[in-house]
């Protein structure tokens, strides 16, 4: 595999997510809130949501994490908002298979999409699960995420 | 130190032509040549090593120690020899004080279940540094807490130095044992073991010694140091993976139970009960990693030759060249500065996770482990959630180093 193949991951459009989030911090009232630690690399968020009749009205997470934790929680936010559980799921089963590779993209993911490069980085991926599967614990009412095994 | 392993030989060796014996180092990462920095985590392994693990297999493989054919005798005599050599290269008398395991970690475990936990009570201690690796502090854990008992951790200063007064002071009545890593596997520091096995001898207080960052890197002599256990592992020493030693005082191997039971650790089995091997066959149940060990011994006679004085000698020259050459990279700071350090550099570029430069020095061949480096302690105490860090041995060149130095200037311009 050449470089070519990994800058993407690295692509302006990411790195611009890392330098400025979007819905970074807290909001005024949340009615969840999860923490998400991935101890062995030391990647960790907090994301907190406001819903409304079980669909999310509002969404902000504070991260100390790598590139591509905080790039997807910053993408999430924009991507969420008035999606419920079983819509999250499916998101979430849609990111699984980019992820492992077994689709290129899947247009429910949006600019989520941009992570199908981590097929070819399995030591990454759990880094790109972490704030998804915070949201999806703090959906559930749920206080801790981790996206490490064992 | 009076065995021959020990003594400089003359003249030095060439080390660009050393790292020619080690056929991985010639292959390229992405289309670079690789500059593989991650020698703290596992070694490279010379040609030497690796013929003689394929030729064990391909000319003598048989059990040990338990068939009368000529090839089991042959089998059986390359093992002990690999037990005697090692033996020799720790300056040990008797090779029946080596325990050989799977790693460290095994070694460890072993002293937990069948030395340790026979001897807590309630209230007691065990005393450990903040700068232990997991496998030097976990199975004392489990065994404090099956028995009342608990971990308690001696502090480091900012440089990354063992405060030995406050561990000293620390060697209270309650200390039933201690254990202390040699070198560090993130900062890179060298602690004093000889003064710090003075201090728990006067105490009558046992401590076992991790060796695993030590004795690939340096001239170790475990008599000299005076301690009660010293554990190292093979593959960090251009050896086989899954192989490993536990030296042990006899008085302690003789009082200890076995830990795992099984075929050749017996003497004498009956249904209702069975007799023990003498120590330290007692503490090895089963067919062992046999050919990991023919290797293992290879790698220590591989390293006894180019001599050990002379390898800690070529690290530190290559240590004073890459924390000079780190020190131009912008918000670079080095976690570690101990006035005695091995060639272990663990940093941090302020604005970049480690993992992102990982990835991004790995693009460009280079090889370094990011993350915790299995010493959460430590990380709590610098108060960073992960590390960079580049690990040298004597293959390495200063154009590993330049390679890396130029990935940091490019990750940088990419991440900060």
């Amino acid at each position: 595999m050449g470089q070519s193949g990994v800058l993407p991951l690295y692509r302006e459009q990411l790195l611009e997510h890392n330098r400025v989030p979007h819905r970074w911090g807290d909001l005024d009232v949340a009615d969840a809130c999860a923490h998400g630690r991935n101890a062995l690399c030391g990647d960790e968020l907090r994301i907190e949501i406001c819903c409304n009749s079980g669909r999310i009205r509002d969404y902000a997470f504070e991260a100390e994490a790598c590139v591509i934790t905080t790039a997807v929680a910053s993408i999430l936010g924009d991507r969420v908002i008035g999606m419920d559980m079983a819509a999250l799921e499916l998101l979430q089963k849609a990111f699984e298979r980019i992820l492992c590779g077994s689709s290129g993209q899947e247009p429910v993911l949006g600019e989520l999409n941009a992570f199908a490069e981590l097929a070819q980085f399995p030591a990454r991926r759990k880094c790109a699960r972490l704030p998804l599967a915070t949201l999806v614990a703090a959906m559930a009412g749920q206080h801790v995420a981790t996206t490490e095994e064992g | 130190m009076n065995s021959p392993m020990h003594q400089p030989i003359a003249p030095a060796p060439d080390w660009s032509r050393v790292r020619t014996e080690f056929p991985l180092l010639k292959r390229t990462v992405y289309g670079r040549p690789l500059a593989y920095l991650d020698n703290a985590n596992t070694s490279q392994k010379p040609d030497r090593v690796i013929d003689a693990v394929s030729q064990f297999f391909r000319e003598r493989n048989a059990n040990v120690s338990r068939a009368v054919h000529a090839l089991s005798e042959e089998a059986t005599n390359l093992y002990e020899g690999a037990r005697s050599t090692l033996a020799e290269f720790i300056g040990v008398q008797s090779d029946q004080e080596l325990v050989l395991t799977s790693g460290t970690t095994m070694a460890t475990n072993l002293v937990a279940y069948s030395f340790l936990l026979p001897r807590l009570k309630p209230g007691d201690q065990v005393l450990v540094t903040t700068m232990e690796h997991h496998a030097n502090i976990v199975p004392w854990q489990l065994a404090c807490e099956r028995t009342g008992a608990k971990v308690v951790a001696a502090p480091i200063n900012q440089r990354g130095e063992l405060i030995l007064e406050r561990f000293v002071e620390m060697l209270t009545p309650k200390v039933k044992f201690a254990a202390v890593t040699h070198v560090s596997n993130v900062l890179g520091t060298i602690n004093p073991v000889t003064e710090i096995a003075r201090e728990c001898r006067r105490r009558s207080i046992p401590l076992l010694v991790d060796g695993s960052q030590a004795v690939p890197h340096m001239p170790v002599n475990v008599s000299a140091i005076g301690c009660d256990f010293y554990a190292f592992t093979g593959h960090k020493m251009c050896g086989p993976t899954g192989t490993g030693v536990l030296w042990a005082r006899r008085k302690w191997l003789e009082a200890m139970p076995p830990f795992f039971g099984g075929g050749d650790m017996i003497r004498e089995v009956h249904i209702e009960s069975s007799t023990f091997a003498d120590p330290p066959q007692r503490f090895e149940a089963g067919t062992p990693n046999i050919a990991g060990f023919v290797g293992l011994g290879e790698a220590v006679r591989y390293l006894s030759e180019l001599g050990m004085d002379r390898i800690r000698a070529r690290e530190q020259e290559l240590l004073v060249y890459a924390q000079e050459r780190l020190r131009e990279i912008p918000g670079l700071r080095i976690i570690g500065e101990a006035r005695h350090k091995a060639a272990v550099i663990s940093f941090l570029v302020e604005g970049a996770h480690a993992h992102d430069l990982a990835t991004l020095l790995d693009l460009e061949g280079v090889a370094v482990r990011s993350g915790h480096h299995c010493a959460h302690p430590l990380m709590q105490f610098y108060g960073v959630p992960a590390t960079c860090r580049a690990s040298l041995a004597f293959y390495n060149r200063c154009e590993d180093v330049d390679q890396l130095v130029a990935a940091l200037h490019k990750a940088c311009k990419l991440l900060v």
